[in-house]
């Protein structure tokens, strides 16, 4: 899988290094600021980048011409998925970099060295949502029937929340009694998302007609 | 060995091949025993189909023109004079033929085509 | 061992139909699949590589069932299709390094040197490519991984005839090994014509016949006559027919006219053309 790899990396190198560049801006503000919020909108970006390579890759016909190379169809959809997170790891690393830089910089005040790697390594699983549920309808009926499936699970999710709203109060409740445990049962089932997203994906792909 | 090839008008090119050959074979062009290119180098060399050449160098082998060594591939037969006479034979018997269609299209009548040629041995 | 065999193909769509395809491709041959666009020529390669599914029949590649280790098949196939689809921002280097690591047996060397013959730059994008050149790179991949089967797939059309030879040529030097062999798919029959060994004509998802070429053009051939004359003639000589007002053409069977008749010799494209007008 080496060369899959290889290729969308090349890409992202094209296409992509906005992204990145922004990251470290935004990681930048951060240092400066103190505004912990800078660092979750780069993280989400990150997550765009599979569709964005998956718009290019149709637009180049790639995917009817990948058939002719000893590639399997789950490695063609891994590929996706795997340099997504080699990417948000590379988000992780430069925000926390940025963090280090700012309690160097700026001592005291907002949170404890610790507190901060503990949130720039769970943020970034923010970055996987977007991912995982735009990726299955995609893969299964290529890019441009399957961001019209992405937008309706956003409606979805968004009209959801709106219900929920209601209901902020008692949810509130519900969600202090688990009190120190609601970090890592976030990051859980963030993780099992994805890897239920890559699995459609793949399940998806390998059935699809080209 | 000199082989062309007329794509365009002419006998299908198995024949060509075979009948350029079988000239060089006996005209002496192509000596006894010589290596002839492989049934697939001709036929890439000429770009055309493996078919075409293993078609001419099994008429000419069945001919008695040829000969092939296991994994060493074909070569030129000694000189058969039976064969050459044969050949020759085989020429008459074709222009006879020839000469008798014609005949019977002008209305030339046996007897008057053996005069003709008893005139034309003569010279 | 045949490199390629297929059995009873079937594959249905809506409004077109491949219906029950029978094609047997023997090692170390070329083999010309000719038929107008929307014949099925693609979805029979489509169906060849996996790429859609058969509604029925069998595909065996170098003996073995096309279904099976399809990763391993494809180190050992070359296939190029109509439209190579790299993505833009490639350049040739980088698809090499990108083959390097995809392809087992991967000849860096041979890649470099098809480009070089080719003229094809190692340093401009992908997108900046002319036609052409897209299709040598393509026909370069294809071949720098040592595959013994080469399946093309239209790939000389929209090819000027300076790059149409180049490229014939190099399928020829191909089979100079009798392990490798090809099937090429075509609307342009005259690339195929010297070329190949064997004949396929497909109309409509049917396969009309599949014959050595040579036998084909001995079989059959072009009379000109009076269209009295080509009455008179066995209605099942007659593969196809063209009246007009100074005479009358028709292809024929050789050994079915009158001795004597003058038989001139036939094109694979006239072949075909007059076999679909004639079903038609």
């Amino acid at each position: 899988m080496k060369g899959l790899l290889l290729k969308e990396s090349y890409m992202i190198n094209k296409y992509c290094r906005m992204y990145l560049v922004l990251v470290c801006i935004f990681g930048a503000v951060f240092v400066i600021s103190g505004n912990e919020f800078m660092m979750f909108y780069p993280v989400v970006l990150t997550g765009i980048i599979p569709m964005s390579l998956i718009s290019y890759d149709e637009r180049s016909k790639w995917y009817v011409y990948a058939e002719a190379f000893p590639y399997s169809r789950k490695q063609i959809v891994s590929a996706k998925y795997l340099i997504t997170l080699f990417y948000l790891l590379a988000a992780v690393v430069i925000l926390a970099a940025a963090g280090v830089i700012k309690s160097v910089l700026f001592p005291g005040g907002g949170m404890s060295i610790k507190e901060y790697l503990f949130v720039v390594s769970t943020v970034p699983l923010a970055g996987l949502f977007i991912p995982s549920i735009m990726l299955p309808p995609v893969f299964k009926m290529g890019a441009e029937k399957g961001r019209i499936v992405y937008y309706v699970e956003i409606f979805a999710i968004a009209l959801i929340f709106g219900i929920f709203s209601e209901f902020q109060a008692e949810l509130a409740r519900w969600l202090a009694y688990f009190g120190s445990l609601i970090v890592p049962i976030a990051i859980a089932g963030m993780l099992l998302l994805f890897g239920i997203s890559w699995m459609l994906s793949v399940k998806f792909y390998e059935r699809r007609e080209l | 060995m000199n082989v062309f090839i007329d794509n365009k008008r002419g006998a299908p090119i198995y024949d060509q091949i075979y009948s350029q050959i079988k000239a060089q074979i006996i005209n002496g062009e192509l000596k006894e025993d010589e290596a002839l290119p492989s049934i697939r180098n001709l036929a890439k060399d000429l770009r055309i189909s493996v078919i075409t050449t293993k078609r001419a160098y099994d008429e000419l082998e069945r001919e008695g023109f040829i000969y092939t060594l296991p994994a060493k591939g074909c070569f030129v037969a000694p000189k058969n004079v039976e064969l050459l006479r044969e050949e020759s034979l085989k020429k008459i018997e074709e222009y006879m033929q020839k000469i008798a269609q014609l005949a019977v299209s002008c209305g030339l009548s046996k007897e008057e085509v053996v005069e003709m040629f008893m005139m034309n041995w003569e010279e | 061992m045949n490199a390629l065999e297929i059995k009873g193909l079937t594959k249905a769509y809506r409004d077109f139909r491949l219906d029950s395809l029978d094609l047997v491709l023997p090692s170390g041959c070329i083999m010309g699949l000719i038929g107008e666009n929307g014949a099925g020529k693609s979805t029979t390669i489509k169906l060849i590589l996996n790429t859609i599914r058969r509604d029925a029949g069998t595909i065996t590649i170098m003996g073995k069932d096309n279904r099976k280790n399809v990763q391993l098949m494809k180190e050992d196939v070359g296939i190029v299709l109509d439209d190579v689809g790299f993505p833009e921002c490639l350049t040739g280097k980088q698809v090499g390094k990108i083959m390097r690591n995809t392809y087992r047996n991967w000849d860096n060397k041979a890649y470099e040197d098809y480009l070089r013959k080719f003229s094809v730059p190692m340093d401009k994008e992908f997108k900046d490519f002319s036609r052409g050149m897209k299709m040598k790179l393509g026909i370069a991949v294809a071949m720098s991984h040592d595959p013994k089967l080469l399946i093309l797939d239209e790939a000389t059309s929209g090819l000027d005839p300076v790059v149409r030879d180049e490229v014939v040529e190099m399928l020829n030097e191909f089979t100079r090994d009798e392990g490798h062999s090809i099937l090429i798919s075509s609307h342009i029959v005259s690339d195929l014509e010297k070329l190949c060994d064997y004949i396929a004509f497909l109309h409509k998802g049917k396969l009309l016949l599949c014959e050595e070429k040579d036998a084909l053009l001995e079989e059959f051939g072009i009379i000109h006559c009076a269209p009295e004359t080509l009455r008179e003639l066995d209605a099942s000589a007659v593969k196809g027919k063209k009246e007009t007002a100074y005479g009358a053409e028709a292809i024929v069977k050789r050994n079915a006219v009158p001795v004597g008749m003058d038989v001139s010799p036939i094109g694979i494209e006239e072949l075909f053309v007059f076999m679909v007008k004639e079903g038609k």
